[in-house]
């Protein structure tokens, strides 16, 4: 038996292209991750220890210390549980899925480290965050014919 | 609201096809449309017809959602309403304008891309954000260049009838913005519920990009353009109730989407004009 920590009921994720953002219905609140929070987050669906989380972060960033895993392992844990979005409990730690964890974008090699970011979104960084510009939209069927040259 | 039907695209899941007259071709997939990369005589009359489909379909989806949703707020369901009078009177128009430069209704294939993706929303706040906010919202980036495409082409009338057509569309997307806002003031949960919808929209969009090298009925390579110079209307996006933050985002996101490598110069066979 050790501490373990895992994601609270009741929460979903809409994920980024970047990170991840968390809306928790019971406190109204959203809450957006960088890819790193989002890949420490990602591995909280099942009972992890601070241990497991730090593996973790060090095996898909080279080059980050045991010393600066494990603050920024920490200081995520005591923000995802102060938001309400972790538990932490005394049980048995699962194993750690291999590959990225469900909902993690797979990186490529030139995406560097960021520790992990928190942050609580207001109305309107929410809104700022889901939007979509007529380019991307285009890249289904150029949509409504803008393109006079080398595009339908 | 009861489940709707649904169709199957490129293993996508998206509502079905509304009814169409008998006259018009309906395609599934852009790689089925006869769209042209030029502004030849067919490249005009198809650009017409594919703007006018999609008049169409803005017109049933505002339509649908006061079908959908008759428990919605009175005010917001008199918006949809006088969003379905703006937008057959847009039909109309570019039917009209169609028919003097020698179209016809249904002589290109159709696909009702937005209505496949928009009615697939179980609410009337997704529906909003894509219909309305993103679509629309994408609509008046796309109007202000068009205005401008076919008045360099020599058709003043055309651009003039896009100008028209510009100020309404300002205006749906505006009235989408207050009633999301005022919303999610009293409930927070509308803002996940755009959330969620802006991100399907995305995975919907990813799900139909065409292969590389794919080319359409007519033998346009779908790829062969970026599609970036598609760029925000911010003077009309500010009208239409967007704020200074959401417009920063937009402009950062096309910064971004130019700044990625290219695919390639633009690779257009032009069908026959």
């Amino acid at each position: 038996m050790r501490t373990v920590f895992v994601a609270t009921a009741g929460l979903e994720t809409a994920p980024l292209a970047n990170g991840s953002v968390v809306y928790n219905l019971k406190t109204s609140k959203f809450i957006m991750l960088n890819p790193s929070a989002n890949l420490i987050w990602s591995a909280l669906s099942r009972a992890h220890s601070e241990q497991d989380l730090v593996d973790l972060l060090r095996d898909r960033y080279d080059g980050v210390d045991a010393s600066a895993a494990r603050q920024a392992v920490q200081a995520t844990l005591r923000e995802l549980q102060q938001l309400e979005l972790v538990a932490q409990r005394e049980g048995e730690a699962e194993p750690i899925e291999a590959g990225a964890p469900a909902g993690v974008r797979a990186s490529g090699p030139d995406d560097g480290y960021a520790p992990p970011s928190v942050k609580v979104l207001d109305e309107e960084d929410l809104l700022k965050v889901f939007q979509i510009t007529a380019a991307e939209i285009s890249v289904a069927s150029c949509w409504w014919a803008a393109c006079t040259a080398g595009c339908p | 609201m009861t489940p709707p039907p649904t169709k199957v695209v490129r293993g996508v899941t998206l509502r079905a096809d509304p009814a169409r007259e008998p006259c018009f071709q309906v395609v599934h997939d852009s790689a089925q449309l006869a769209d042209y990369a030029d502004m030849s005589d067919v490249a005009r009359r198809q650009r017409l017809h594919k703007h006018m489909h999609n008049e169409m379909q803005s017109l049933e989806m505002a339509a649908q959602s006061l079908a959908d949703f008759p428990d919605a707020t009175w005010e917001l369901r008199m918006c949809l309403a006088r969003q379905c009078w703006d937008e057959s009177r847009h039909t109309r128009l570019l039917h009209g304008r169609l028919r003097e430069i020698g179209g016809r209704k249904g002589e290109f294939p159709v696909m009702n891309y937005e209505w496949s993706i928009t009615c697939m929303a179980d609410n009337v706040w997704a529906r909003l954000a894509i219909q309305n906010r993103t679509f629309e919202g994408g609509e008046i980036d796309l109007l202000r260049r068009l205005v401008r495409m076919w008045a360099d082409a020599g058709d003043p009338r055309t651009a003039e009838l896009l100008e028209g057509i510009l100020a309404d569309e300002i205006q749906h997307v505006r009235f989408s913005n207050v009633w999301i806002k005022r919303a999610a003031k009293e409930d927070p949960g509308v803002l996940w519920k755009l959330a969620s919808a802006v991100n399907f929209v995305r995975a919907v969009t990813k799900g139909l990009q065409p292969a590389p090298g794919e080319v359409n009925a007519v033998g346009v390579d779908m790829t062969g353009f970026e599609h970036v110079e598609v760029l925000a209307n911010v003077a009309d996006r500010r009208l239409a109730g967007f704020s200074e933050a959401e417009i920063a985002q937009i402009l950062e996101q096309e910064d971004a989407l130019q700044a990625q490598p290219r695919r390639g110069a633009a690779a257009a066979t032009p069908g026959p004009a």
